[in-house]
């Protein structure tokens, strides 16, 4: 395959087109209904996601060596195209609201997902900074983007310290890389890791990959540096919301193991030890966190849930062997549907998009309102509490069964009590939803397009967890 | 292989569908939902007793064996079988399933919802019984925990939020201990399978490490232990059954809480013989306070599924005592004992449930008399409280007696303090049956309607009569029973 070929179909270089017309769009024809731009856009997205399947096979090295085409990137890529459609189908709900803005704002949502497209695809510290600042600064702009409400000013705020802090320890990380290893490909990384190993400027290389961690743990929201969720979860709009749920995270995730797997030769017993730690710490303070966010804010509430999801992943993590990394996928792709499943769920419940506060009291009774969404929530949230037979059991049966294979018991023993721990809060939703009487017991109408998706998002999260051997198998091969 | 091997998944895949046909229908359609569920349940009863029968004690290893390969790559299968033990336990959850469904038709309120998480709950306990597979195992036993808790705060009573929660949350509690323990024996065999019988083979011929043993024994007994009632683990147990509506309770005190015993006889008896020597004394010490403490606690309530509740929390201490003797007698006495103490609990929640939905008060000391009003519900309470407290005539006899044979030349006291809580069962349930159903009649009960129709009367005459058929012919169950415990490696 020429490299022009390669280049004309990858989802790259769509994206780019899509953020080109969209902008061209907003110069020329201001006035079209953004009913029409919504599902233009939902179709370009899934025929980029059908181009970028025809690459599947092609393992290959461009850009001198800076950007890496294999299964895994096609994989991720393919993930977040999919992940875009829904994205962009909560936002869909959400364009009346918007109005006139609504261009910027589905090229920024474009943007980002052209970050994550090339994060994946990174094969140097350079392009993995720069993708994941792409990433981070359309998201900058998006949490404020409902900005006459001071929460959505507040997130933004908050959300751009945060992510310039990170970004300037994961610069400052690489800088150190770079000075010891005289490289910033991750190959040459790799080998000048081995080769350091017995000198002491080993030590300044470790800091540095220290430094580029910590700005990935911003990014997946891992224990210590997972303060700024809560906040930027509940203050931006819901599809951005959803967006930082899913695409951001499981982008983060993409990024740690391909710098594991590419740029550093594994781990020893004390990165272990303290990545074991992390992920303990980021279990434990998301799942108990949650706890008191009962009969608050939903939007709150899914960020401690996500925390903890983010423990289970890193549990995954530190396995460091094909079983780890294919629990690590397995898990990430099923809490990705539970996820987008629920925020669908979120932003159908409330038509009105007043405040997009989304209170849990706004959820009571809504089986009796909509079964449909009644529904879909019992199964997303069953899935998230890892409840068979939802495929969410199987990722935390896969992530547990890797870390017990390694020996890792105490580990073990904290992931299994914690889903009981996570059982409490999600129970609690499935009364609020299942059992509780409605305050407002108006029915809610969903179009036709929604109820396909709903059942296609649940018939899903039940047949990978009833079937799992086709997606296991799709992932054994990305590794 | 057989045709008859195709029967045994059927019993899961039946409900099963059932529950998505159910969900598939429209709500208004109350009568056929009933009606299908009825079917189903009785024709799955119709299956259980064929295998019974069709079963081969002259070799008494798993039979009907059927296997799909599911996933290979970490040797998950879905293979089904039976053994003696598990064919009494699927006799018995048949037995209580159609007993549950006939008593079910009081239910007037979200009725399809209630039949799809009924069918749902009963199709994960015939999985659990029929798996010979790990994964497969916990699969099903993880599905039968999840349609409590919408059924109790659904259809539930009395302080049924947390009631629901309390048990979900200690049931799963012990479930995922269970799932580290059944992961480590995975990995330690090195098999790369989850196939019982090749596990179980493996091991026989290569025991585990005996430090590995004592963990895994620990993390499955006390995994287990919780939905088995084992004190102090036991305190969901009677807050729950208070809490749950009818079906649930029968099913759980019937059925739901054998898989724990059920799970510790195949399980830690039968792949980790060390680690269960290890555990098993103190196991007999809990035991004993399991039988005492939960009939003290019995003799001191005055709501009605708070006695019976307690009473099963009580009961299956025997059940506890006779697994932690490790002898092939006890053992057998222990599977007996499950299926008849399933019925007896079955029986005494359809009643209760019964007189509930007459007079809208489980308290003891509202009510009195009531032998008057409802003679044959009456009556058949008597004779649950007669099995109950051990009265010979009643499998429930047989199997303690059975238990104790078993229990007593290995653990001595444990088994002289149990047999003293048979005393103390016989106090508190004649009380109970003296102060609801004889004494003075309160003038608001003179009118209650008794089951008159064959078919109100048919699943507490049903209940009534296995229980005493099996306590005056209990060998065709034993000859089931013993020849599959014999094989389990356990004292001699």
């Amino acid at each position: 395959m020429t490299m022009l070929s390669l280049i004309s179909r990858s989802a790259e270089t769509g994206l780019i087109i899509v953020v080109v017309a969209l902008f061209a769009a907003r110069l020329t024809l201001p006035r079209l209904k953004s009913g029409v731009v919504s599902k233009l856009v939902i179709t370009v997205f899934a025929l980029l996601f059908l181009l970028n399947m025809t690459l599947w096979g092609s393992k290959t090295l461009l850009l001198q060596d800076a950007f890496r085409l294999d299964h895994f990137a096609l994989f991720f890529k393919g993930f977040f195209l999919l992940a875009g459609i829904f994205i962009f189908m909560i936002a869909g709900h959400f364009q009346d609201t918007l109005a006139k803005r609504i261009y910027e704002f589905y090229s920024l949502f474009t943007l980002a997902t052209l970050g994550a497209c090339f994060l994946v695809s990174a094969n140097n510290f350079l392009v993995l900074f720069l993708s994941i600042e792409l990433i981070t600064f359309s998201l900058y702009v998006l949490t404020t983007y409902w900005r006459t409400q001071i929460t959505s000013i507040e997130a933004g705020t908050k959300y751009l310290v945060v992510g310039a802090f990170s970004s300037a320890m994961m610069l400052f990380g690489i800088s150190f890389i770079y000075g010891t290893t005289q490289t910033i490909n991750f190959h040459d990384c790799r080998s000048a890791f081995t080769v350091l190993s017995a000198q002491p400027s080993f030590t300044l290389l470790h800091l540095g990959l220290i430094l580029v961690l910590a700005g990935i743990g911003f990014k997946i929201s891992a224990f210590p540096f997972q303060l700024w969720a809560p906040d930027v979860y509940q203050g931006a709009p819901t599809p951005v919301t959803a967006f930082l749920a899913v695409v951001s995270k499981s982008a983060g995730f993409a990024a740690l193991m391909r710098l594991v797997l590419l740029a550093t030769g594994g781990w020893n017993a004390v990165w272990i030890l303290m990545l074991a730690l992390i992920a303990a710490a980021t279990l434990l303070y998301g799942n108990l966190g949650a706890i008191p966010q009962l009969g608050g804010n939903m939007k709150r509430f899914l960020a401690f849930s996500g925390i903890g999801h983010a423990g289970y992943l890193l549990m995954a993590m530190i396995c460091q062997n094909a079983q780890g990394y294919q629990a690590l996928i397995y898990y990430l792709v099923v809490y990705a549907i539970a996820t987008l499943t629920i925020f669908l769920g979120i932003v159908l419940t409330d038509p009105s998009q007043s405040d997009m506060k989304h209170n849990m009291s706004d959820f009571q009774g809504l089986l009796a309102r909509s079964p449909m969404l009644g529904f879909s929530f019992f199964v997303a949230i069953l899935s998230l509490a890892g409840v068979p037979p939802m495929a969410g059991f199987f990722g935390k049966f896969l992530v547990i069964q890797a870390v017990i294979e390694k020996g890792m018991w105490l580990l073990a023993l904290i992931g299994a009590v914690t889903i009981a721990i996570s059982l409490y809060y999600y129970l609690n939703v499935i009364k609020l939803i299942y059992a509780d009487q409605p305050n407002d017991t108006s029915s809610i109408k969903i179009g036709f397009g929604y109820q396909l998706t709903f059942i296609c998002l649940n018939l899903s999260l039940i047949f990978l967890g009833v079937f799992q051997a086709p997606l296991l198998h799709l992932i054994a091969k990305t590794i | 292989m057989s045709l008859g091997a195709y029967l045994i998944p059927l019993l899961t895949l039946l409900p099963l569908s059932g529950a998505v046909l159910v969900l598939l229908l429209p709500a208004q359609w109350t009568k056929l939902i009933r009606a299908l569920a009825c079917t189903i349940t009785w024709i799955t009863l119709m299956i259980s007793a064929v295998i019974c029968l069709h079963y081969d004690t002259a070799t008494p290893g798993f039979q009907l064996i059927t296997k799909i390969v599911w996933l290979p790559s970490l040797g998950i299968a879905y293979q089904t079988g039976v053994d003696g033990i598990s064919c009494v336990l699927i006799l018995l959850h048949a037995i209580c399933s159609l007993t549950a469904v006939l008593v079910s038709g009081s239910v007037e309120n979200r009725v399809k919802e209630y039949y799809v998480l009924l069918l749902f709950l009963i199709a994960s306990i015939f999985g659990v019984f029929t798996a010979l597979d790990l994964f497969f195992l916990y699969v099903f036993y993880e599905m039968a925990v999840v349609p409590l808790y919408p059924m109790i705060i659904v259809w539930g009573s009395k302080n049924k939020e947390y009631g629901a929660m309390k048990l979900t949350l200690y049931v799963t509690l012990g479930a995922v201990l269970a799932l580290v323990g059944l992961l480590s024996i995975y990995h330690a065999t090195g098999l790369k399978t989850f196939d019982l019988i090749e596990i179980q083979s493996f091991l026989a011929a290569h025991p585990l490490d005996q430090t590995f043993q004592t963990w895994a024994a620990l993390l499955l007994t006390v995994g287990f232990g919780v939905v088995a009632s084992l004190w102090p683990l036991h305190s969901w147990s009677p807050i729950g059954y208070a809490a749950a509506p009818t079906a649930v309770s029968m099913l759980h005190a019937g059925v739901l809480k054998k898989i724990g015993i059920y799970a510790i006889i195949r399980l830690v008896l039968g792949l980790l013989p060390f680690g269960a020597s290890v555990w098993m004394p103190y196991v007999a010490i809990l035991a004993v306070i399991n039988v005492l403490y939960g009939a003290w606690a019995a003799m001191a309530q005055n709501d009605l599924k708070f006695v019976i509740g307690f009473a099963s929390v009580s009961h299956m201490g025997y059940a506890l005592l006779g697994i932690s003797a490790m002898t092939p007698l006890a053992v057998s006495g222990v599977v007996f004992f499950m299926f008849a103490h399933g019925v007896m609990a079955a029986l005494s929640f359809a009643l209760i449930g019964f007189i509930y939905h007459q007079t809208h008060t489980r308290d003891i000391s509202d009510l009195g008399g009531l032998m008057k009003p409802l003679p044959f519900v009456g009556a058949c309470f008597v004779m649950a409280a007669l099995a109950s407290s051990g009265l010979p005539g009643f499998a429930n006899f047989v199997s303690e007696i059975i238990i104790f044979f078993g229990s007593w030349q290995v653990r001595p006291w444990p088994t002289l303090f149990a047999i003293f809580g048979i005393v103390v069962t016989a106090t508190y349930m004649l009380r109970l049956v003296k102060n609801v159903f004889f004494g003075p009649v309160n003038r608001k009960w003179n009118n209650l309607k008794d089951a008159a129709s064959f078919l109100e009367r048919l699943p507490y005459g049903l209940l009534v009569l296995i229980l005493l058929i099996f306590g005056c012919w209990p060998a065709w169950l034993l000859n089931l029973i013993r020849p599959s415990v014999a094989l389990l490696p356990l004292l001699r």
